[in-house]
């Protein structure tokens, strides 16, 4: 019985001149069964760009804001354990 | 009050309703986990064509319930030796609630120099997950310096 449901989907063809732009998108939705209601997370995932002459080339949509959020929130809790440890070390020396 | 079992016929007096509209609900809900929901209507400036592109998160749950009871047979004075009429009644209802978060990540930009992805970023968003993270980390130390508060020792 599935749960999560993780999907691609491409989008129809935006043309800029020449050039055709296909939007890439995930959703990934949480459903159990049974149970009226659910969760879809949509996200953009890349640009597939198709000039009118050369390869189809993918352009990643990257979030930087949630880049930047976990990193952070990293940076914080690693700083916050490293901090614990030193602390700890530097205690046991003095005792 | 007695509480009885309630029957299919019942059952199917308040099901199609309220269950459509729920079933109704759910469809329209399922519908947004789409591409069209991501990427914004493509807008044309010049010789340069700009597609918003958004993150959404929404989330729903509803109910829907029914029931139905007898009471004692009530006699009123008037009715002699009338049989005592049997009170009962039955009812249905739903209910239910959702929310959509929506928050912009890029935009796609395809002029004549080319197609590039510009990022947008939310300033007060990462102001806030670093006052976060420097706040774990003043209550940490402050903790750490504070004897009575202080984490046990190993050995403890």
């Amino acid at each position: 019985m599935k749960i999560l449901y993780v999907e691609t989907q491409t989008g129809e063809a935006v043309y800029a001149g020449e050039t055709s732009l296909r939007p890439v998108s995930q959703s990934i939705r949480l459903q159990i069964p049974g149970f009226p209601g659910g969760l879809i997370w949509n996200r953009p995932v890349a640009v597939r760009v198709q000039p009118p002459t050369g390869p189809e080339q993918t352009l990643p949509v990257r979030d930087i804001t949630r880049l930047m959020q976990l990193l952070v929130v990293g940076l914080g809790l690693v700083g916050g354990l490293f901090t614990l440890l030193a602390w700890r070390i530097a205690k046991r020396k003095v005792q | 009050m007695e509480e009885i079992a309630i029957t299919p016929d019942e059952e199917s007096q308040y099901l199609p309703s309220e269950v459509e509209m729920a079933q109704d609900t759910m469809d329209k809900f399922l519908e947004t986990a789409s591409v069209d929901a991501v990427f914004g209507i493509p807008v044309q400036h010049g010789d340069t064509l700009i597609i918003p592109s958004a993150e959404i998160l929404s989330g729903m749950a509803f109910g829907v319930g029914y029931g139905s009871g007898t009471g004692e047979p009530e006699k009123s004075e008037g009715d002699g030796d009338k049989e005592a009429a049997v009170v009962g009644g039955s009812g249905g209802g739903g209910g239910g609630g959702g929310r959509i978060l929506s928050r912009p990540v890029a935009v796609i930009v395809a002029s004549p120099q080319g197609v590039r992805v510009e990022p947008i970023v939310d300033v007060t968003k990462i102001a806030l997950a670093a006052l976060t993270a420097v706040g774990f980390m003043i209550g940490m130390m402050l903790r750490m310096m504070n004897p009575r508060r202080a984490f046990p020792n190993d050995e403890e």
